[in-house]
């Protein structure tokens, strides 16, 4: 072993060149690997530290209704007595400032005490805790979001109506605790006490609000226990039991699940980086083979040569893991910055050991698992070729079975794509869709490499020369082919992705057809007297749809029962995304026809005549997502509750919605004669204003109905594309590094071929050819690589981002001519520069260094 | 000390079958140099290859110090090599990576010896290059890379010495130098040398000549 170890060192020390290539390759590769996996385990930290803060209290129960005097009572039964309670409600709502300026917010009403952890920052009075008194429950006063001071053109003492009542404002809030459910907010926040809640009168049959209740346990108290008691008391699927690790671990989701993205991005970073270092450590160990004859003719078994490259390459593993840790420290807190906004606490990202550590055994592993098939191959060496006259130090011989030793190395960059991911579907959907992509690229080459042979016989020298050089050098053109081709299509994916959003939404597209306005909440009693007003105001409301609170209670024939909400909080994220369909009461609604969002995939219309008086159910049609997460098919029954009266329903179509449409949809529609009677409030659309018109009807409705809830879809579009902006920017650049891991690889490719061809072009040279012949000839050969490359991948990701649009965004494809264009040009040219720099010095070379070499 | 045994050895070429070695017997005595001459293509280099334990015969036994080696596993093989034999080649196969003190030592590296660079310095100093130590072979002359290559297969103190026309690639005098260097050598140290050379000028310096022709092994005249 110190003999492999000495000798491994040694060929370190005297190729220097070639290992500081290695183990830059492979650091580009590990830089966006370990900065991810430490901001993930960064979030994780922090979240689990902060989870108490995040809800306020130990443990909480959530409804979309008040809570009955026996549920509260079931729930006190189940904790320890010495248990305290407060209560919270929290609800959207319209709010206008003194000038009429009005604007959606969520009212959060407390009760004293609250929060019981943590504690609000405002800007007058500084730290406030949930045990300090204050004018919040003595006055009718709020607490405000600092943006709606602009929002809302009002200042400290301006009244502030919400509802029906008139509030005080007294602070701006810097920071809160509790209640974080979500990740992130539609609507900025306003405190209020629940003392001066019903004044405002939102509170009406139809409006929603949720209710909680918060406890806080008495210390040393097994919180899941308890937790445990309280699901299995509260077994009403309407109300939501959550400890504080469950509010912790929802808050960091939406931050998660980039991260996950970001994780399978870094992947293809490190996919490109195993490519070209494996590339340039064959090409090493090729030259190696005399070497290792010789060594085995000197008395070493094959065993020991083989040992002293697998400690080569432990060396080499852990020298990459060093600058890819220094340059991490650079990219991590970009990337804190730029995600902060995604997540209720501040993350202050570091490196964690444990990533470095994954980090060491990715560098280590990889690089023997990527030298295994080659490394394999000094078994079959033949020491004897030593004594043959015209001894070919060559390459090792192929063999077909030394495929199979690639399977290892492919085998472990899957699983790693699941640990990194932490879905098996993304990682699969991933991994074969690189696999896919290699394959066409593979293939793609291979075809251009045999048509290159045959068109350019007879063209002039220096193309014949370059195409010559691409065909007859295979695993080097194929291995840079890749490393491009791949690069590209990962660049090229993300912005396309961020295109097809943006027309969606409308932030671009001319002709979107999306609403100005939408309204919720409104009033059976306020609907003829609201259509009057708008329509007097030449804005007429469109889309009117009833809104009907309902509630699942058989699938199938089988009672539903809840699912216990331990085996959701760490489920995949696919399978935590459909258990949130399956456990709520749900919103529906009824209508005699299609809008344009939407489109029947499976069955027919929902008939238009129902009568109750047959013992036939009543037709339903339901969104794709939401028979998908209930495995739900044609002619299935569900049987649903509706203002105490259960329905039987059968399901006669599977209807495609456009959610990015912003028209008011329904997972479940039924058809029209059945929930005419049932209790309803109603949700529209107003189209056709422009900003001024807009803010003013929006002032106006707010004056007028002050229970009527409006949603600005720009605003709210414009808010969603600046989150995915945040977010394509972070995954571009991943991206970013992948291309210039490739850009890296191609470098090493230039300069080993210069090297390989180095007789050849100093021959060439004293046979007539000048430095601008050769240089024509590299420049051809590098730039038909490049951009045939650059192209297949533009072309590639186009086609892969049409599959993924009509997979996750039902068929919203669309196609910017400019961006792919302006890669595949960026790309080549790039090339052609990085390939104009390795190769310069051997072309530069004088050729009488050939006639003094041995 | 070497005892061959009616060797034969064939190969093929695509369907066609070469028998290079056919029914060879040899024996050589502790101390002896022997010279075996042959046209290219004879099996010169065949022989060497299985004297060495870098093939197996087809048929027959080679036993080499009472050792019968084409019965060892591979492991015994480069053990029994390390510590027996010292192989100079006709292009010298230094290690183009290691200096020339470096290469010298590898054999007793191999056998975990743990005065190797101790004794490389001397092999190299009897050679006549103790001041190219820690040269390249890319920086030492041909001549100076065959003496290296003698220097590393003199350095472990091995019973048999195989080289394989060690001064074909060396113009005649530089040739001549390395060849009498050898020969000085291994007489001081009593080890046995086969030499492979169509050189009978060199051959006939040899206790034995022999003549390799159609797969066996002739007295020379």
């Amino acid at each position: 072993m110190y003999f492999s170890l000495r000798n491994a060192w040694r060929e370190i020390r005297n190729n220097r060149s070639f290992c500081l290539f290695y183990t830059l390759n492979l650091a580009l590769g590990l830089v966006g690997f370990i900065g991810v996996n430490s901001f993930k385990s960064s979030l994780d930290l922090r979240v689990e530290s902060e989870s108490k803060e995040l809800l306020g209290a130990d443990l909480a129960i959530r409804a979309r209704r008040a809570f009955s005097s026996e549920e509260l009572s079931t729930a006190r039964r189940s904790l320890p007595p010495e248990t305290q309670e407060i209560k919270a409600i929290d609800f959207f709502s319209m709010a206008a400032g003194p000038t009429g300026k009005s604007r959606l917010i969520k009212v959060v009403a407390i009760d004293p005490g609250f929060p019981y952890y943590g504690s609000f920052k405002t800007k007058l009075s500084g730290k406030i805790t949930g045990k300090d008194e204050n004018i919040l429950h003595q006055l009718p006063v709020v607490w405000l979001y600092p943006e709606l001071r602009s929002q809302l053109n009002l200042d400290l003492g301006d009244k502030l109506k919400i509802g029906e009542a008139n509030f005080r404002v007294t602070d701006f809030i810097l920071d809160e605790a509790g209640l974080s459910f979500q990740p992130a907010e539609l609507a900025p926040k306003a405190f209020i006490s629940t003392k001066f809640l019903e004044q405002t009168k939102l509170l009406s049959q139809g409006n929603t609000a949720f209710y909680n209740h918060l406890y806080k346990l008495p210390s040393h108290i097994s919180l899941n226990e308890f937790t445990e008691r309280l699901e299995n008391a509260l077994t009403n699927p309407e109300i939501r039991v959550f400890s504080h690790q469950k509010v912790g671990h929802r808050a960091g989701r939406l931050l998660r699940y980039l991260s996950d993205f970001l994780a399978i991005v870094s992947m293809v970073a490190l996919f490109l980086a195993c490519l070209g270092s494996g590339y340039l450590y064959q090409g090493f160990l090729n030259q190696r083979v005399k070497d290792i004859a010789i060594l085995v003719c000197m008395g070493a078994t094959k065993k020991a040569a083989t040992q002293l490259y697998f400690s080569q390459l432990f060396i080499l593993g852990v020298a990459s893991v060093i600058p890819a840790v220094i340059l991490c420290m650079l990219v991590i807190p970009l990337l804190s910055g730029a995600l902060g906004t995604f997540v209720p606490i501040e993350i202050e990202a570091h490196i964690s050991l444990s990533s470095i550590g994954l980090a060491l055994l990715v560098a280590i592993l990889g690089g023997w698992l990527l030298a295994l098939p080659t490394l394999w191959k000094i078994r079959q060496l033949q020491p004897a070729e030593l004594f043959r006259e015209s001894t070919n130090s060559g390459n090792f011989r192929g063999s077909r079975l030394s495929i199979l030793f690639t399977l290892p190395g492919i085998f472990a960059f899957w699983a790693l794509c699941i640990f990194q991911s932490d879905s098996t579907k993304l990682a699969n959907l991933f991994f074969l869709s690189l696999v896919g992509s290699v394959f066409a690229l593979y293939i793609f080459v291979r075809i251009c490499l045999w048509l290159l042979d045959r068109l350019f016989r007879k063209s002039s020298l220096s193309l014949r020369l370059a195409t010559r050089s691409l065909t007859r050098n295979r695993a080097s053109t194929i291995t840079g082919f890749l490393a491009l081709g791949v690069g590209v299509l990962l660049l090229n994916l993300i912005p396309q992705f961020q295109y097809i959003l943006e027309n969606e939404i409308g932030a671009t597209n001319q002709v979107a057809k999306l609403p100005k306005l939408f309204l919720f909440d409104i009033q059976d009693d306020h609907l003829y007297s609201l259509q009057q007003m708008l329509q007097s105001r030449r804005t007429p409301l469109q889309n009117i749809t009833p809104w009907v609170r309902g509630k699942l209670l058989r699938i199938k024939g089988e009672m539903y029962e809840k699912i216990a909400l331990e085996e959701q909080d760490f489920r995949d994220p696919e399978e935590e995304r459909r258990s949130n369909f399956r456990n709520r009461s749900f919103n529906l609604s009824y209508r005699d026809h299609l809008l344009e969002s939407e489109q029947i995939i499976k069955g027919r219309m929902v008939r238009l005549d129902y009568n109750a008086s047959t013992a036939k159910p009543a037709e339903i049609s339901v969104a794709s997502k939401y028979a998908e997460s209930l495995n739900l098919d044609l002619g299935d029954q569900l049987e649903i509750e509706i203002g105490g009266v259960p329905i039987t329903t059968e399901i006669v179509n599977i209807r495609r919605v456009r959610w990015t449409s912003f028209q008011p949809n329904f997972f479940v529609q039924m058809q029209p004669g059945v929930l005419e009677n049932a209790p309803q409030t109603y949700i529209a659309t107003l189209s056709n204003l422009n900003a001024e018109e807009k803010e003013k009807t929006q002032d106006f409705l707010v004056r007028e109905f002050p229970t009527i809830s409006i949603l600005d879809v720009e605003r709210t579009g414009k808010k969603i594309l600046e989150i995915v902006a945040q977010m394509t920017w972070a995954l571009q650049v991943m991206a970013g590094l992948s291309i210039f891991a490739g850009i890296i690889v191609l470098y090493s490719l230039a300069l080993e071929k210069a090297r390989q061809q180095r007789w050849e072009i100093n021959l060439l040279k004293i046979l007539g050819a000048s430095f601008q012949d050769l240089r024509q000839l590299v420049r051809i050969e590098f730039g038909l690589l490049a951009l045939s490359a650059s192209s297949l991948g533009v072309v590639l990701s186009l086609a892969t981002s049409y599959l993924l649009a009509e997979k996750i965004f039902d068929r919203v494809w669309s196609f910017h001519l400019g961006l792919p264009v302006s890669i595949v040009i960026g790309v080549t040219l790039l090339s052609l520069v990085v390939t104009e720099f390795a190769t310069r010095k051997v072309l530069k070379e004088s050729p009488v260094a050939l006639l003094g070499e041995r | 000390m070497i005892d061959i045994k009616k060797i034969s050895k064939t190969y093929f070429q695509g369907t066609q079958r070469i028998e290079v070695l056919y029914q060879l017997s040899l024996k050589v005595e502790e101390g002896e140099s022997l010279a075996i001459l042959g046209q290219s293509g004879s099996g010169k280099s065949t022989l060497l290859s299985l004297m060495s334990g870098l093939d197996m015969p087809d048929f027959g036994s080679i036993t080499l110090d009472g050792l019968e080696i084409n019965r060892l596993k591979q492991d015994e093989l480069s053990q029994f090599r390390a510590e027996t034999m010292g192989i100079v080649f006709q292009q010298y196969h230094l290690m183009s990576n290691l200096t020339a003190l470096e290469n010298v030592g590898i054999p007793l590296e191999l056998r975990k010896d743990p005065d190797y660079n101790q004794a490389a310095m001397d092999a190299l100093k009897l050679v006549g290059l103790s001041h190219r130590l820690s040269h390249f072979p890319s920086e030492l002359s041909g001549g100076e890379c065959q003496r290296v290559a003698i220097a590393r297969a003199i350095v472990g103190k091995p019973k048999i010495i195989l080289a394989d026309e060690p001064s074909g690639n060396l113009d005649d005098d530089t040739g001549k130098d390395v060849m009498d260097l050898l020969f000085q050598l291994c007489q001081e140290r009593k080890q046995t040398l086969i030499l492979v050379t169509h050189n009978q000028e060199l051959a006939s310096t040899c206790d034995r000549m022999m003549i390799l022709q159609k797969g066996q092994l002739q007295l020379a005249s």
